[in-house]
């Protein structure tokens, strides 16, 4: 089971796929003001980049997964956020 | 008037090719399959041929072979097939085609090929 | 709706019907080469026209649909009952997007079809399923168009990427700056995934990870988000732009799946390096004549692709009879090459080239021209190549051109007038129904105006004396009369329908209702192109089907039953049509078990549809005549295929309302035997007048069976009935004040004798007491609209010469 929801937080474990874009959809119209927990959650399904857009609920924590957070932060934050990788050894 | 002969048994097919050749000057012809494409050589050669492959009676290929073999003024002849198979391009050149275009072929692709093939300038 | 749409989606429903009949033609003989053949050309066909508009769904099912019937034909699949009910289910698929897009279709564009992605997806999965190696990627369908990879011009994309860099922020841009000038290879990625990517399995975000850490990124929608409830999360509107420290390369293979998604512009070209500009425009102008610099992308991929083809045709080493002509078009067609390049192919020497080839039977001549020739270069001979698709290349547009020939290429094509210009060649006409309405509703005003002419006449004659007169207009009357019933004749006509109308989802039907039920039948279908009106047609659409769903469900017995009676396996069943004299008759045919009028007789007893005396009286075929009673229903239990709560009274009353008739034969063990007798057309109905409270009516006359004059005193009341004996035969009487519940006796006349109409219903006759019967005339029956329309008793109405309302009564329904 990937997602955990409480009143008030829903986390997000390893990935969120396609088919729980709807579940995090449902989740957020019924608590508009519900956070959530990406720390421990690796990849999510574009679908629910689409849903958290739209959305933009609270991150109560954002992915420890570098790559995911930057993504995430670029689409949620919104200012256009502007991340440069000085070094990134690629 | 520069004339060209679409031979298709699709009519919305043929229809297409009408809008596109028409809306640029072209006198539009059109045949539904090779054979009815052979009886309409008695008016004359065409300038152009925009030939279909997969047809009832006569299919393209048969066409251009019959026609390659004619003694008359042998007018490029376009190919256009949903196959992106080589072998059915090599096909298509072997049997007297002169270029392979796979379909949909967007008007301003279609119209380029035309008038390359006609000799009318691009500008 | 746009021609080109409309005429895509006539020829699509036929397509779909042929389909359909091949598919069934060929469960029968699944051997037969020559109907893969078709039904290959067909779908591949239908797919064809398909992919000129945007119906990805319709295009993707038909796409499996044409690679499963190419396996077929190739011989690598069998066919099989599994494969045609996939490909018939495929074709329903398809035949409902057309349904849905010629209604919801308004500015000549396709309505979009999205919603049916995840069926479209599901079915061509399951076509796929059925192929012994399923790729595991269909191909891409504009193939050619992702390989070839070439370039726009500079002028082209070189503004659009000095845009975008200033769009940059200044910390980006510096960086971007001091990257390439270390000469990193920058590219600048916009990938929009198509709004139905998630229901393919795709996950753009996925594909974006994959990539290495961009150095600026952007990820936006391609519309405003709607309000969360609004939201649809399964329609993809996700934008990413990136800029990556890749080659162009790299990233083009990377999305080779979905290049129309993607746009990718190599930054290296598009800085302002003094160096790399200045050998990029230098090399240029080295290979090729400066008049080519302004060709547009179109123009200079056909030049590539021509030239392209006409080696390959020359490198070929086969030596057909037709070689000459080949080489002669490829001349033909490298001459108007040079024409529509501005140059005069006699100064080339590609005659002499065509004529060495020609004399030596080969293209080497042809090809040793070809390559001392400049040709333009397919790629702009840039330093850095920059990767674009093709079609990327074409949609963007040159600033600099605007040549007519790139005007022509851009607008849209108008194809409205060339569909005007066309009608010349039309021979069929396809009319909206109501006009044909309209005509019909005219006629029919005419033939009652022209009723009023013999009153006219007699008028003239009986209250005016001039006799002269009165004879002048019946003789335009006969004239009128004359033209007025061969306009209706030929309106008529045009109403006519074949009943193929009606039979031709009879083979579907049998197929699938047979395989439910696990019967072997064989349908056959005679005189489908027999004609009648469509408003008997379209009245005969329910009853037939009910009939032969009867047919399946009561009368063909299962294979094993067929045997045990020493019959053949497989059922027959024989739908045919012919005409006779005016009347269309329709026969339904089986070789099953036939009805067993012993079992009708007791269940007529139990349901007490008949009473003791009447059950032993009944002769066999009458017994069986029981079946169309009310509320009867021989099946022991209501399966879901004809037991829909439809008896064959239904069936009986639906065909008698368009004055049909049925009758049904049938031998115990032999099979049945029924027959529908139609009229050809319904729009014309010879009807009585009668009169009664005061008011007239009409009767049509086939129901009819006489007019009497009874005397009061020989009406009896026999079991709270009234009867009366006509030659010889007990009539049973009622009053047509009681069945229209009109609370005023009937008027004898002075003899005491009551006005008696004897109508035939079904072989029994009945007598309905008028006031008083009148003249028989002509009718155009108008079926009764708005709430007269419910009800029953009444098959119409008509207009009268003089401009009254004729209300029609129905017999049957009345009692």
């Amino acid at each position: 089971m990937p997602i955990d929801v409480s009143d008030s937080v829903l986390v997000a474990r390893e990935l969120l796929s396609v088919e729980d874009a709807e579940s995090v959809l449902d989740w957020l119209i019924q608590h508009p003001h519900g956070q959530i927990d990406l720390a421990d959650c690796n990849h999510v399904h574009a679908a629910n980049f689409q849903v958290l857009m739209a959305a933009r609920p609270k991150i109560a924590a954002w992915p420890q997964r570098e790559t995911l957070a930057d993504w995430l932060r670029a689409a949620l934050i919104q200012e256009d956020t502007i991340h440069v990788q000085d070094d990134s050894g690629s | 008037m520069k004339r060209i002969l679409v031979i298709d048994d699709a009519a919305t097919v043929r229809l297409y090719h009408r809008g596109i050749l028409e809306s640029a000057g072209f006198e539009v012809s059109e045949a539904v399959n090779g054979l009815e494409a052979l009886e309409r050589l008695a008016e004359g050669p065409f300038d152009l041929y925009l030939v279909d492959i997969n047809m009832p009676k006569l299919d393209g290929y048969g066409f251009l072979r019959e026609l390659r073999a004619k003694d008359i003024p042998q007018g490029p002849a376009i190919m256009v097939s949903t196959e992106a198979e080589d072998n059915d391009q090599r096909r298509a050149y072997a049997s007297g085609a002169n270029i392979y275009l796979i379909k949909p072929v967007k008007p301003a692709r279609l119209l380029a090929h035309v008038l390359t093939l006609l000799g009318e300038s691009h500008s | 709706m746009n021609p080109l749409l409309n005429q895509f989606l006539t020829e699509g429903r036929d397509f779909l019907e042929a389909i359909g009949a091949k598919l069934l033609e060929l469960e029968r003989a699944p051997e037969q080469g020559a109907l893969i053949d078709d039904l290959f050309r067909l779908v591949h066909t239908l797919k064809g026209n398909s992919g000129l508009f945007d119906i990805p769904e319709m295009t993707r099912v038909l796409h499996a649909a044409e690679d499963l019937m190419d396996a077929v034909r190739d011989g690598r699949v069998a066919f099989s009952r599994e494969l045609a009910d996939q490909l018939l289910e495929a074709m329903d698929f398809v035949s409902l997007l057309i349904d849905e897009i010629a209604e919801a279709s308004t500015d000549g564009q396709p309505p979009s079809t999205s919603h049916h992605a995840k069926d479209a997806v599901r079915l061509g999965a399951a076509l796929r399923e059925l192929m012994p190696e399923h790729p595991q990627t269909p191909a891409v369908s504009d193939a050619p168009d992702a390989a070839s990879v070439s370039a726009g011009t500079e002028s082209g994309s070189r503004p659009e990427t000095d845009d975008l860099l200033d769009n940059l922020p200044e910390s980006v841009r510096h960086d971007i700056q001091d990257r390439l000038a270390a000469g990193e290879p920058l590219c600048w990625l916009r990938y929009r995934p198509e709004e139905e990517c998630f229901f393919k399995g795709e996950d753009p975000f996925f594909q974006i990870a994959q990539l290495p850490e961009p150095l600026w990124r952007r990820l936006g929608a391609r519309e405003d988000w709607p309000p969360l409830p609004e939201l649809d999360a399964y329609r993809c509107v996700l934008e990413f732009e990136l800029i990556l420290s890749v080659e162009a390369e790299t990233l083009v293979e990377h999305f080779r799946y979905v290049p129309d998604q993607v746009e990718i512009r190599s930054l290296s070209a598009a800085m302002p390096d003094p160096a790399a500009s200045a050998s990029s425009s230098e090399s240029q102008s080295e290979s090729e004549p400066s008049s080519w610099a302004g060709l547009s992308p179109e123009a200079r991929e056909s030049i590539c692709l021509t030239l392209e083809a006409q080696r390959e045709i020359l490198v070929l080493s086969d030596n057909p009879s037709w070689l000459g002509g080949r080489l002669r078009a490829v001349g033909a067609t490298l001459a108007a090459l040079l024409t529509s390049l501005g140059r005069d192919p006699a100064a080339t020497g590609l005659e002499t080239a065509l004529e060495a080839a020609l004399a030596t039977d080969s293209g080497t001549y042809l090809l040793r021209w070809l390559d001392h020739q400049t040709w333009p270069a397919s790629k702009p001979a840039a330093p850095e190549p920059i990767a674009e698709t093709v079609r990327e290349a074409i949609m963007a547009p040159t600033a600099t051109d605007s040549s007519p020939a790139t005007k022509t290429a851009d607008e849209p094509v108008k194809f409205g007038r060339r569909a005007d210009d066309q009608l010349a060649t039309v021979r069929t006409l396809k009319v909206d129904q109501t006009k044909i309405d309209r005509l019909m509703n005219l006629i029919g005003e005419m033939v009652v105006a022209k009723n009023a002419l013999p009153y006219l006449a007699a008028r003239a004659e009986e209250r005016y004396g001039v006799r002269e007169l009165a004879r002048e207009i019946k003789t335009q009357y006969s004239v009128i009369n004359r033209i007025a019933e061969e306009m209706q004749d030929a309106i008529m006509q045009v109403r006519m329908l074949p009943v193929s109308f009606v039979f031709q989802r009879f083979p579907r039907l049998v197929r699938d209702v047979a395989h439910k039920l696990g019967k072997d039948v064989r349908l056959v279908m005679e005189g489908e192109s027999t004609e009648a009106d469509k408003n008997i047609i379209e009245a005969l659409a329910d009853p037939l089907i009910h009939l032969v769903r009867n047919s399946l469900d009561h009368g063909l017995e299962s294979p094993e039953q067929r045997r045990a009676a020493g019959k053949p396996p497989e059922g027959r069943l024989t739908i045919s049509a012919r005409q006779e004299s005016d009347r269309v008759l329709i026969e339904i045919t089986d070789d099953g078990r036939g009805i067993d009028p012993d079992v009708i007789r007791r269940k007529a007893y139990e349901k007490k549809i008949i009473d003791e005396t009447t059950l032993e009286r009944l002769s066999d075929q009458e017994a069986i005549n029981l079946i169309f009673a009310a509320g009867f229903s021989t099946a022991e239990q209501v399966t879901d295929l004809s037991g829909r709560g439809v008896g064959m009274d239904v069936v009986r009353n639906a065909i008698a309302r368009v004055h049909g008739s049925i009758d049904l034969r049938s031998r115990v063990g032999e099979g049945t035997h029924l027959r529908l007798s139609l009229p050809l057309s319904m729009a014309v109905t010879n009807v009585m007048i009668i009169e009664s409270a005061g008011q007239r009516f009409g009767v049509p006359m086939d129901a009819v069976a006489e007019t009497v004059r009874v005397a009061r005193r020989d009406i009896r009341v026999i079991k709270k009935r009234l009867t009366t004996v006509l030659r010889g035969r007990l009539v049973p009487l009622v009053a047509l004040n009681d069945l229209l519940a009109l609370d005023t006796p009937q008027i004898a006349n002075d003899d005491d004798e009551l006005a008696v109409l004897v109508v035939r219903i079904e072989k029994e006759y009945l007598g309905i007491i008028v006031d008083d019967c009148r003249e028989t005339i002509d009718i155009i029956l108008k079926p009764l609209a708005g709430f007269l329309g419910d009800l029953t008793g009444y098959s119409g109405s008509a207009l009268l010469g003089d401009g009254s309302v004729l209300l029609i009564l129905n017999p049957r329904e009345l009692l």
